[in-house]
């Protein structure tokens, strides 16, 4: 047994010895109300923390929670706690839908504000809503839950309830940040435009963690509920609820696993020890809040990294050599044939256009950003769009990949029409891109940003996956073989456990070619790849470039680099202010007058003309 | 010497040491660039100047004063300012009000901001058009031209530019290049990051090149354009 595990039978046995050792009533009830305000902090950062979503309307999903359970069980046995306990659940769940949906137009402020309406309504239909929820009145009568003939009538007995369904909570948020979910909520988190166009479905992840977050909130109302046996309206507001949740989140540990539960037991056991000081405890209690977040930014939890017998440390390591210089890169080229058999394009090379813009047209007000543009690429060469700034060449993109919709025009991607489609689906039919400006999940290593993209052959389900099923088992070693693949083919296998921030630019963008790689994508759409990259490392760039045309991607490529783009275009399309000026042979294009005003400039022209002469 | 960096060893806010001692210097009127692979430490020797990466060691000297203990403003006040990498325009803001930020820390003396809006615009042509324009609107070459028009309101008698031609489109790189050497040619020294080395030592007067956050190589330009390792390492052949 390691130093970690007995820690964790040690903490276990303290934890249930707690009710044997607090004897007096009025302090297990603060234990208790530590473990029901634990789960609501749970599950408040499945929004908060696990997804980036800033929601503030949690008193209202434990207030439904509160009043289901109290509803059912009002004046009844013990036994019925069980049926309410679920109803709880389900009816919140039901509320967590409703606020999800908006929450997928809704961003930041607006989706903060929005929440907080949600709680605010609530609690006014808790007031006024009479006929059911006896408003100021409140619902008296409730019973302890009973576990078959056993009535768990004392604090004491309630613990082991609470503390066992919270420990259950935990597991499962242990499980779902594990999994795959877990990474794409993440990289909702980090990027939600990069995380869409690598395949995330970001509609149904963020309804999903709304939903588990209400399922959650509902079962700590209904255990709120059975632990006070009685309930009114003011125990559900934002004062009461939401804002000292979100300090149990925030002085935790945002995002971390029992980071939630840790805040709430201090922040419960907080009044109490300043109880010594009547008259200034509020202020106090405050000031001593703000002190922690100021001095601990990291929450709790960032503060006992390390501590503790490493009890409190994440299972995968966090920031590995993340301090040291990274480590050399391995001179071995990759293994094409592996590579192949692993990241060959879902469906094959296919043949003829791949991909066909008609007509395409885009405005943003007043201003024509693609104009009537006509573009078919051809199955296995590399394209190139080149042009001046502000030419319409991202803009492009983004409409091909399901960013932008177009305002008139058609785009077909291998015979299906594309255009206005959600990301997502875009990157699922196989068209892949990645970003001038570096859209990459920053809290993740290399290898967590390109598994999140990567495809396996046989998906897992959410049972089988947060069950840890042979099947989601069989995924999970799928996905890692193919992530590992990409990394060698782009020359980062070595950096695979680095995080993003500590490398170079360089290697950011060849991570970004990486995620897209794993999408095993039938076309790729690059972003200005070169862009701040020195001779050195444009051959490095050509090179892996060239590696991708060998596993037969079809490449769309916009670049300013110029000789690049001479050497590996097969074909050059020129836009100047949304319309296509030129398109040719790359010997032919850089000749046109036109493209030589508006994008080469004479000394370039002249220069490449001089490269090819000799 | 204008500008003098002795042994100066800096690191980010994490405590990672970027710099192990660079030695440089840019003279009055000078134009020096900076050369080195992605990492090397060009960007953090640019915000070490500017006093954004903590100094560990060594000293950063400007018209012979020591930078240490200067907030970042009061090294602008002293005469550098900086056209970060991504430009830094501010996107809210119209042309006009970019420009007139940089204003800061002389106009409240009373002078009037007009002869130099007429030098950023007599540069940047564009920019005069555009002056009611909000930032974010801009095309990245017009951003570009603001942020260096706005270093130039600052009245700087140093510049720092890190990767001014990144994502440019080759007709305005030169434009770019041909408008630091007028800069320039007006007495404005120039400390000048670039990855597209060969265009930026042919404006320089002498370049540094920097390898794991040291300068392992320092000359005229010419001699650094014609070495054979600088040759294979940076010009591309």
């Amino acid at each position: 047994m390691n130093r970690r595990s007995l820690a964790i039978a040690i903490l276990v046995v303290l934890l249930l010895a707690i009710p044997l050792v607090v004897t007096s009533t009025y302090h297990m009830r603060i234990v208790n109300l530590a473990l029901v305000f634990g789960l609501l902090a749970v599950s408040l950062n499945i929004v908060l923390g696990y997804t980036g979503q800033v929601a503030l309307g949690h008193s209202g999903f434990f207030g439904i929670g509160a009043y289901t359970a109290a509803l059912i069980t009002e004046g009844g046995s013990g036994l019925l706690f069980w049926p309410g306990f679920l109803a709880a659940g389900i009816v919140t769940g039901i509320a967590g839908l409703a606020i999800g949906i908006p929450a997928l137009r809704l961003r930041g402020h607006y989706l903060a504000l929005a929440t907080l309406g949600f709680g605010e309504i609530m609690r006014h239909v808790f007031f006024n809503w009479r006929e059911v929820t006896r408003g100021m009145d409140g619902i008296s009568g409730i019973p302890a839950p009973s576990i078959g003939i056993v009535e768990l009538q004392g604090e004491g007995s309630y613990f082991y309830l609470a503390l066992a369904i919270l420990a259950l909570a935990v597991l499962f948020c242990w499980r779902l940040q594990a999994s795959k979910y877990g990474r794409m909520l993440a990289a909702i988190r980090d990027a939600e435009l990069a995380a869409g166009t690598s395949g995330v479905n970001v509609a149904r992840l963020k309804i999903a963690a709304f939903f588990i977050s209400a399922v959650l909130a509902g079962f700590s109302g209904s255990l709120y509920a059975h632990l006070i046996r009685f309930i009114s309206p003011d125990a559900f507001t934002f004062f009461e609820v939401t804002a000292p949740v979100l300090s149990m989140v925030i002085i935790g540990g945002v995002g971390t696993l029992i980071g939630p539960v840790l805040g709430a037991v201090v922040l419960t056991f907080l009044p109490e020890l300043l109880r010594v000081s009547d008259a200034y405890y509020q202020l106090i209690y405050g000031a001593g809040l703000a002190a922690m977040v100021i001095f601990l930014p990291m929450g709790l939890l960032g503060a006992l990294h390390g501590r503790l017998f490493g009890l409190f440390r994440p299972r995968a390591p966090a920031s590995p050599a993340s301090a040291g210089p990274p480590p050399e890169e391995s001179a071995e080229a990759p293994d094409m044939v592996r590579a192949a058999a692993l990241l060959s394009p879902k469906g094959g090379i296919g043949t003829g256009a791949v991909f066909e813009a008609r007509g395409l047209t885009c405005r943003f007000g007043g201003l024509v950003a693609i104009d009537a543009l006509d573009l078919q690429i051809q199955a296995g060469t590399v394209h190139a769009l080149i042009g001046p700034n502000g030419s319409g060449k991202s803009t492009f993109i983004n409409l091909a990949t399901g960013i932008y919709q177009p305002t008139q025009g058609s785009i077909r991607f291998l015979g299906q029409e594309v255009a206005g489609a959600r990301p997502w689906k875009v990157a699922a039919a196989g068209l892949a891109r990645t970003f001038q400006n570096l859209r990459l999940f920053r809290s993740m290593t290399v290898r967590g940003n390109v598994l999140v993209a990567a495809v396996a052959d046989r998906p897992a389900g959410w049972f089988e996956t947060l069950l840890s099923l042979a099947r989601s088992r069989a995924e999970e070693a799928d996905l890692h073989a193919r992530t590992e693949q990409a990394l060698r083919l782009l020359g980062l296998w070595h950096l695979r456990d680095q995080l993003i921030r500590t490398l170079p630019h360089e290697q950011q963008r060849l991570v970004e070619i990486a995620r897209a790689v794993a999408m095993r994508p039938r076309l790729l759409m690059l972003d200005e790849p070169a862009a701040g990259m020195n001779p050195v490392e444009v051959e490095r760039l050509v090179t892996a470039i060239g590696r991708l045309r060998e596993l037969g991607i079809t490449i769309l490529l916009i670049e300013h680099n110029v000789p690049l783009v001479m050497r590996l275009a097969d074909r050059v399309t020129v836009l100047n202010f949304g319309r296509k000026i030129a398109e040719g042979e790359p010997d032919a294009v850089r000749e046109e007058p036109e493209v030589v005003t508006a994008y080469l400039g004479q000394r370039l022209s002249d220069r490449l003309r001089q490269n090819n002469a000799a | 010497m204008l500008l003098e960096l002795t042994a100066v060893r800096a690191a980010y806010a994490d405590d990672v040491e970027v710099l192990h001692g660079i030695d440089l210097a840019v003279g009055e009127g000078e134009l020096v660039t900076l050369i080195g692979a992605n990492g090397a430490g060009k960007t953090t020797t640019l915000r070490t100047i500017m006093g954004l990466a903590a100094i560990k060691g060594g000293a950063v000297r400007f018209r012979g004063q020591d930078t240490a203990g200067l907030s970042t403003p009061d090294i602008a006040r002293l005469g550098i300012s900086l056209v970060p990498e991504g430009r830094g325009v501010c996107p809210g803001l119209t042309v006009f009000e970019n420009l007139r930020i940089a204003a800061t820390p002389w106009i409240r003396f009373g002078q009037s901001i007009r002869p130099d809006l007429e030098r950023v615009y007599d540069l940047f042509p564009v920019l005069a058009e555009r002056r009611d324009q909000l930032g974010w609107s801009l095309s990245g070459g017009q951003q570009q031209m603001l942020a260096i028009g706005r270093a130039l309101v600052a009245r700087p008698g140093l510049m720092l530019l890190d990767e001014p031609s990144l994502g440019l489109a080759p007709n305005l790189v030169e434009e770019v290049f041909e408008t630091l050497k007028r800069i320039n040619a007006e007495g404005v020294a120039v400390l000048l990051v670039e990855q597209n080395a060969f265009m930026a030592l042919e404006v320089s007067q002498r370049g540094y090149v920097i390898e794991r956050g040291a300068v392992s190589l320092e000359s005229d330009a010419a001699t650094l354009m014609n070495d054979e390792r600088v040759k294979a390492a940076y010009l591309g052949g």
